[in-house]
């Protein structure tokens, strides 16, 4: 899989308008979603082919199993068709469908002890981010690589909820500041602002176990 | 280390620089091992992060989502505009005020006789409903209009009598008629007909002969009634017959209607002598 930035295939234009008023593209997600509404259920399903990668990459961060994660989004999305109506065409579909998942995500999250078994970890001192390098053949390397990434998707899910999802956004889907902002509801600069502080959490969540290696 | 150089540390080891910083973070990392160090860290937790996205390719199908969804339920995707108990609530109080406010919502079947016709105390059924049934009379047949009609004008004279059914629809103004009992003159104005239905006409049909038969002498040819008289519910006036009589030609004939009873057939109009007939005053 990729893991180009999210880049959409055209350019929907944000209008104060009602969407029955606006000139949008035939398969733009503003026309797919009022499809959907009127009981179009392909245009639904080519809302989920399009945006079903998206929410399984954050799926798989609250529940890094494969299983685990598709029963996610097929969960995100079953509450998305169930609730089609209320979606407003302020926020763009990304963006609803992208608090949907984080709503699902911080339920799951709280069923889990992740911090727990960070502090466990990290007495044995099992983070050295400093051999962390690129796949290779060796499998104890790989075994480590993965210990690692388990390390880092626990440290992520101790974080505060907005926290977690600027991290899970910016750093791991590589979104624009533009949606990030969409998503929060707030200006480009705050938008930065809260990725900034968020990095600084997960750095504090983890300068235990760096500060120890360097 | 201070969260301002933390902060720049993050910008820089992120690519989120803003203006000035790289000059700052040049001459910070030139002078400081820690902010090296630091920023070494920072760009191993960006790799990580990024190595983060590389997951497992979903293998979730449509196929499998619209089995889900159809297994959960689906929602109506256009949700009533308006729930629909807000339009019962207020259709049912509406009917209720209708069922109190309207007294007779359960309409009268029965058909409403017209005509303004006088009935009399002893007024009994029809002589002979078999041949003056309503269906008969109702299909307002030129026919049956014209044998009622036709009986009506020759047994009563229109000049005798107070009221005369006509088979008009539209009513007929008032109208004065004088009065040849007395020599006052005393105006009495018609009073308004009305159209009435044949069942109407044929009772009075029936009333009349009965009556005229109840008067008559053994002289007159009259079959044995087996019904009971039936009251003249338009009645010729008898003190004007009777008036009438000394002014008229002894030789004129008058036409009586019979009753035949109600098996043996329809009323038949006899012709008879003015003298054969005695009414009762």
């Amino acid at each position: 899989m990729t893991r180009d930035a999210i880049s959409l295939p055209y350019n929907p234009v944000r209008l104060n308008t009602a969407p029955s008023e606006r000139l949008m593209p035939v398969d733009s997600d503003e026309a797919l979603v009022e499809r959907a509404k009127n009981g179009d259920f392909a245009a639904f399903e080519s809302l989920f082919q399009r945006h079903r990668d998206l929410v399984y990459r954050f799926a798989y961060q609250m529940a890094p199993r494969r299983d685990d994660a598709e029963d996610m989004v097929q969960e995100v999305f079953v509450r998305a068709y169930q609730n089609i109506h209320r979606y407003r065409d302020e926020a763009k579909f990304t963006t609803w469908i992208l608090r949907i998942a984080t709503n699902l995500g911080t339920d799951r999250a709280r069923m889990h002890t992740r911090r727990h078994n960070l502090e466990q970890q990290e007495a044995s001192g099992a983070l050295t981010w400093m051999t962390m390098g690129s796949d290779t053949e060796d499998p104890i390397q790989n075994l480590e690589q993965e210990r690692m990434k388990t390390l880092l998707r626990d440290a992520i899910a101790s974080l505060p909820e907005h926290h977690r999802n600027a991290i899970m956004f910016r750093d791991i889907q590589e979104m624009e500041y533009q949606d990030i902002a969409d998503f929060f509801n707030c200006s480009i600069g705050g938008a930065k602002l809260r990725v900034l502080r968020a990095r600084r959490a997960l750095r504090d969540r983890l300068a235990p176990v760096l500060g120890e290696d360097s | 280390m201070s969260k301002r150089d933390l902060d720049l540390i993050l910008r820089t080891a992120f690519n989120d620089q803003e203006d000035g910083d790289d000059a700052m973070i040049k001459e910070w990392l030139a002078q400081d091992q820690a902010a090296q160090s630091e920023l070494k860290n920072m760009e191993s937790l960006k790799v990580g992060l990024k190595s983060l996205a590389d997951v497992p390719e979903c293998q979730l199908s449509s196929e499998r989502l619209r089995e889900a969804i159809l297994t959960q339920g689906v929602k109506p995707n256009r949700p009533a505009a308006y729930p629909w108990w807000k339009f019962a609530l207020p259709a049912a109080a509406v009917a209720a005020v209708a069922w109190l406010v309207v007294p007779n919502l359960h309409l009268d079947r029965q058909p409403q006789l017209s005509g303004s016709t006088a009935v009399a105390k002893n007024e009994a059924t029809i002589v002979d409903p078999a041949q003056l049934n309503e269906s008969a009379v109702a299909s307002k047949s030129d026919a049956a209009r014209e044998t009622v009609s036709g009986l009506l004008d020759r047994a009563i004279k229109p000049q005798d009598i107070d009221k005369r059914p006509v088979l008009d629809s539209a009513p007929t103004p008032a109208r004065t008629i004088a009065n040849r009992r007395s020599d006052r003159g005393v105006t009495r104005s018609q009073p308004e007909t009305r159209a009435i239905n044949h069942v109407d006409v044929a009772k009075l049909a029936t009333k009349v002969a009965s009556l005229v038969t109840d008067h008559v002498s053994g002289s007159i040819e009259s079959p044995q009634m087996d019904a009971p008289p039936a009251a003249a519910s338009m009645v010729a006036n008898p003190s004007a017959l009777n008036s009438g009589r000394g002014d008229q030609n002894n030789s004129r004939n008058i036409v009586v209607v019979e009753t035949q009873g109600q098996t043996a057939g329809p009323p038949r109009a006899v012709e008879m002598q003015n003298n054969d007939v005695v009414f009762g005053g």
